[in-house]
């Protein structure tokens, strides 16, 4: 079971009560929750728009890589509900044990270029930085900033 | 509530309800908080006068338990600040999985009666009611009606060791 730094709090506060400082920081990340809360909701909503956008885009870019299917677009956009999960929770650990060494893993067992990935998520970056509004794209950056640095430096480090 | 919900979510994205739920919590957010520290404010003074209460209908309990008013001052604060983190939370789940089973194990390890626990937890309500707001109490009840109808599932002991009950006295 994977905790988030919330649970963390909690289970630290055993037989005592939550502390000033401890308060503070589940009251600040409540203020956050309302904007986490349309994210999840626009990347819902949106998840079939964007595969299709994503696919088509992928295709007009990088006509001569065939690994640029539709099932990819699809599987690239759904491993945002992962993204989602993790900005909503406010932990971005949520998204490195949940996907990102999932993906490292995978990309490394089918000998597939880390950097033709960061590629696509660039692409898939680009369409959602269009399409979500601003509040809600800055609640998304930092686990953006995750998943770029994992496809950068530590897939391609993993991969090798 | 939200601790467990980020975590524990089945389906892709949150369900309306899940969402729902959320809302609904973070609307009472503020009201948990000034809760919250009307619990921190008034706990010692209210396990104060439930353990004056208690002494007098269980006179004998101090023959069995050496310490045990005393012992039972520090368990019922720290029961009071858990159901305190539980109001805030807005779920007593965790509390349950953290204390509450524990808490039972030692109430049943001790040979209290139910009759003896029954009555501990009622005055402990009542206090609580009196001590705060009724914005406070309502927020903090189904945890304290949650503990004490938890609690008082336990077994009557081979051997009370609890002695004399005499009816408990009314609030002053």
């Amino acid at each position: 079971m994977i905790n988030t730094w919330l649970t963390e709090i909690i289970h630290t506060a055993n037989e005592r009560l939550f502390n000033d400082e401890e308060l503070a920081r589940m009251l600040s990340y409540y203020s956050s929750v309302p904007t986490r809360l349309k994210l999840v909701e626009e990347l819902e909503r949106q998840e079939p728009s964007l595969t299709r956008a994503l696919h088509k885009e992928l295709q007009r870019r990088y006509p001569q890589r065939t690994l640029y299917t539709r099932r990819l677009a699809q599987d690239l956009v759904e491993s945002l509900r992962y993204v989602a999960r993790a900005v909503l929770a406010d932990d971005l650990r949520l998204l490195r044990y949940r996907w990102i060494d999932h993906m490292r893993a995978a990309l490394a067992a089918c000998d597939v270029d880390p950097q033709w990935i960061a590629d696509a998520y660039a692409v898939l970056r680009e369409l959602l930085q269009r399409q979500l509004t601003r509040s809600v794209w800055e609640v998304l950056d930092p686990a953006w900033s995750e998943l770029d640095d994992s496809l950068t430096r530590g897939l391609v480090a993993a991969t090798r | 509530m939200l601790a467990r919900l980020t975590l524990e979510y089945r389906t892709p994205y949150p369900t309306s309800d899940d969402r729902q739920q959320i809302e609904n919590y973070l609307a009472t957010v503020r009201a948990r908080r000034n809760a919250f520290e009307e619990i921190r404010r008034v706990v010692v003074a209210v396990i104060d006068r439930l353990i004056e209460r208690m002494r007098q209908a269980y006179p004998e309990f101090a023959r069995y338990h050496g310490h045990g008013f005393e012992k039972g001052h520090r368990d019922l604060v720290l029961l009071t600040q858990m159901a305190a983190n539980a109001m805030f939370l807005g779920e007593y789940q965790t509390l349950d999985e953290m204390f509450t089973e524990w808490y039972r194990t030692i109430i049943k390890a001790s040979h209290l009666s139910p009759t003896f626990v029954r009555d501990a937890l009622a005055v402990w309500r009542e206090e609580l009611q009196a001590a705060l707001s009724d914005e406070a109490y309502a927020l903090l009840r189904p945890v304290a009606d949650h503990l004490a109808e938890y609690l008082t599932r336990i077994p009557v002991p081979p051997k009370d060791e609890t002695g004399k009950r005499l009816p408990v006295p009314p609030r002053r």
